[in-house]
């Protein structure tokens, strides 16, 4: 990591930290009753998170088939 | 002329063929996630869901997986076969993904009839998104087999064979969507 992307992660973290409220602030999700949408939201974005994780699981384990194959050549 | 069409690359370890093919198959999986997660955003979050057996045709939505399930083991067998058989069974295969766009379009027309168009409820409207669109990806696959039948001619048998597994490979996929499909649409 460098000194800059270590510099941009801290800033980003300590503005997440200050203002918690306003970065979770969904009006969807939070600040509202439990309601149909709200488990609706949920179940969509599960199965999104699902899908997004076995793709990128893939190239995951394809990079590092490639890295593997490269310290054996 | 594009280089390793056929023998594995060094560095990658497979041809550019097969590294394509799941370069775009995982494209397809992010398209298919999309819409699965649309649908089960609409379907938690309405008031009422109908069941699917009280509003759709199971036995033609049997008939069409049944279908499916022929087609992907005719195109798995060609990917197996030597070319100069495996054409037969490409066309075999795309007569067979044919029957299954004609008894959707059986399926389509039948609710058209009795007034179940996109704008009627959500569950038509995902309904005919969800079909439209996996039997777009058919028709695409129809083309893709004519496509390499036509060219075992023109093309050596050792990409010919390439072509021939990656189809097997793509029919696999269509039909693994359209159990989902079945299941979420048909079933529950």
């Amino acid at each position: 990591m460098t000194k800059k992307t270590r510099r941009l992660f801290l800033a980003t973290t300590v503005v997440m930290a200050l203002a918690t409220d306003t970065a979770l602030a969904c009006p969807v999700c939070f600040r509202v009753e439990e309601s149909a949408t709200t488990d609706g939201v949920r179940a969509a974005v599960v199965v999104l998170v699902g899908v997004t994780a076995v793709v990128l699981g893939a190239f995951a384990r394809f990079i590092v088939g490639f890295a593997k194959r490269e310290r054996n050549q | 002329m594009i280089p390793y069409t056929t023998e594995a690359r060094t560095d990658t370890g497979v041809s550019n063929v097969t590294l394509g093919f799941w370069l775009f198959i995982a494209s397809e999986v992010m398209l298919f996630g999309a819409l699965f997660s649309s649908y089960a955003l609409l379907r938690v979050s309405a008031p009422d869901w109908p069941a699917g057996g009280d509003m759709l045709v199971t036995a033609l939505g049997v008939t069409n997986t049944a279908l499916l399930m022929a087609l992907t083991a005719v195109a798995w067998r060609a990917g197996r076969t030597r070319p100069a058989s495996a054409r037969w069974l490409l066309v075999i295969a795309s007569a067979v993904a044919l029957l299954f766009l004609l008894t959707l379009g059986l399926e389509y027309s039948g609710q058209w009839r009795s007034g179940h168009v996109p704008a009627t409820s959500t569950f038509f409207a995902m309904y005919y998104t969800l079909t439209g669109i996996h039997a777009l990806h058919v028709l695409g696959g129809i083309i893709a087999n004519l496509w390499v039948i036509a060219a075992t001619t023109s093309v050596d048998d050792a990409l010919t064979s390439a072509r021939l597994r990656v189809m097997s490979h793509y029919w696999m996929f269509v039909a693994l969507v359209w159990i989902v499909m079945f299941v979420g649409l048909y079933l529950s």
